[in-house]
């Protein structure tokens, strides 16, 4: 028995040292191809894709967000902003923002992840409605605003200061009516 | 010469000698716990991130993840309730974890609750919480509720005890998992200009949108920024290399742990900075752990929960 399970050790830990490896190793070759495919279904039924690549090669220098805007049959707009975390509060960063932050910054606002629009358009409608509760609205638009800090040597930003010149970009729009 | 029979003995005490499972308890007390506080804080927002009104319709994840998963939301329909249903049975099973209760069946629950929630929407996920996935992987299968747990406890009410030593190859792949974490981050930053010039932490600390507090007195000077930036990429290769030597590894932790703390205070990186520093302890072995409580155990003039004898071994 003893040694039955440790077999299944070292078996897990192989299998554990290759998932490890995953990422950085040639994949176009037949052979690792077959060697991985139970890693690769591993990997993709648990979510263990070890890629640690934060703030790598480069830090990003694009600060991003998202703003859904809706428009009323009686002319009114409103905005819901994802929660965009500039000058949002430690706590509630740890409560939400960063997840919002992620989901907007990184994943609504780019135009290989189209298929989030939709959901986030009805989102924006649901999180409204809340507050505009007798209001029919027409039209829900998102927009992506964007900047990207300049080099250093061209214009250094004091840590506490904040950029005010994004650009905007009106990405999708859903009619409602 | 390196013969087969060599590498085997040394692979065989590297990962199987016999130890106290002491640090793997106390870290499973503290992992436990921070990532109950993670799930915990989700509270206002299941809904929102996992209910069938989310912010990603359950038919989108389907759509893109059609292969299969870990994830019970591939099995039930994606109601309020079975929603919400998830969530307090990862938040049940962490919270037993933390204590040691069931510990077994409870770090199996947490860690099908947790992969259930994390597939229901990978698109507000972060490194930590790949982190979170990766170490319980492999705290299943540790023994880590020997010793400091409910379920120990209840064993020696039984007459059962249950053994203090065991086989340390979940403790040794943890400290592992950490050490690659930090290697290929460093690899893939060492390919970065930004890292070799030293303004990658100016680029890193001026988004906008992840600042936290405000520390001009560093983040304002050059020269600050670029030391900050060069001894981030050092620490980052010594935490994955030189750590494994004695003589490197406290100096090295301290460097980790402060690396982590800036970080926590000028950026918003929720949970991954404190769960990189519990990760760090798991570099001192159960021998360490009792020499420290044996220390503060006598400094503190026994004040604290007793857990030697009268001959200062462990109960």
């Amino acid at each position: 028995m003893k040694s039955l399970k440790r077999i299944g050790a070292n078996v897990f830990i192989i299998f554990v040292f290759m998932t490890m490896l995953r990422t950085h190793l040639p994949t176009d070759t037949k052979f690792f191809e077959t060697i991985y495919r139970p890693v690769d279904i591993f990997e993709s039924s648990i979510g263990t894709n070890q890629t640690w690549f934060m703030f790598s090669p480069n830090p990003s220098r694009m600060d991003a967000y998202v703003v859904g805007e809706v428009e009323y049959e009686d002319g009114t707009k409103d905005t819901f902003d994802f929660h965009k975390g500039i000058g949002m509060s430690m706590l509630n960063k740890y409560l939400y923002g960063e997840k919002y932050r992620k989901f907007s910054s990184e994943n609504l606002r780019s135009d290989n992840k189209k298929f989030l629009w939709e959901d986030a358009s009805k989102f924006v409608l649901r999180k409204l409605k809340e507050k505009n509760n007798y209001k029919l609205p027409t039209k829900v638009t998102l927009t992506r605003y964007w900047d990207v800090i300049p080099n250093w040597n061209k214009r250094f930003y004091k840590h506490s200061e904040f950029r005010k010149q994004y650009k905007s970009f009106a990405f999708y729009t859903n009619e409602v009516l | 010469m390196l013969t087969f029979n060599y590498l085997a003995k040394g692979w065989n005490r590297f990962f199987y000698q016999e130890r106290p499972t002491y640090n793997l308890a106390i870290f499973r007390i503290l992992w436990g716990a921070l990532v109950f506080v993670n799930i915990l804080f989700e509270l206002g927002n299941v809904e929102d991130f996992y209910g069938p009104q989310g912010i990603v319709s359950w038919e989108v994840v389907k759509n893109h993840y059609p292969e299969f998963q870990l994830s019970l939301f591939k099995i039930v329909n994606n109601t309020s309730a079975n929603a919400w249903g998830i969530y307090i049975l990862t938040l049940v099973s962490l919270f037993l974890v933390t204590i040691g209760w069931q510990t077994r069946v409870a770090l199996f629950g947490a860690l099908i609750g947790i992969v259930s929630l994390h597939m229901r929407n990978v698109w507000i996920l972060s490194s930590a919480d790949v982190l979170i996935r990766c170490i319980f992987v492999i705290l299943v299968w540790s023994p880590c509720f020997n010793v400091l747990s409910v379920d120990s406890y209840l064993a020696r009410r039984k007459g059962r005890p249950l053994p203090i030593t065991g086989s340390q190859w979940t403790w040794r792949l943890i400290q592992i998992q950490v050490s690659v974490v930090y290697l290929w981050t460093f690899w893939a930053k060492i390919k970065g200009d930004t890292w070799f010039d030293g303004s990658a932490v100016y680029y890193a600390t001026r988004l906008d949108t992840m600042k936290n507090m405000t520390l001009p007195w560093l983040l304002d000077n050059r020269l600050l920024i670029k030391l900050s930036t060069w001894g981030t990429l050092f620490i980052e290769f010594a935490l994955g290399s030189l750590v494994w030597f004695k003589g490197f590894r406290t100096p090295v932790v301290i460097g980790g742990i402060l690396l982590h703390l800036g970080i926590e205070v000028a950026m918003a990186i929720p949970f991954f900075e404190w769960m990189m520093i519990f990760l760090l302890m798991s570099f001192y072995n159960p021998e360490e752990y009792f020499q420290l409580y044996k220390w503060s155990y006598h400094k503190m003039k026994k004040q604290i929960i007793p857990l030697l004898n009268k001959e200062g071994e462990l109960l």
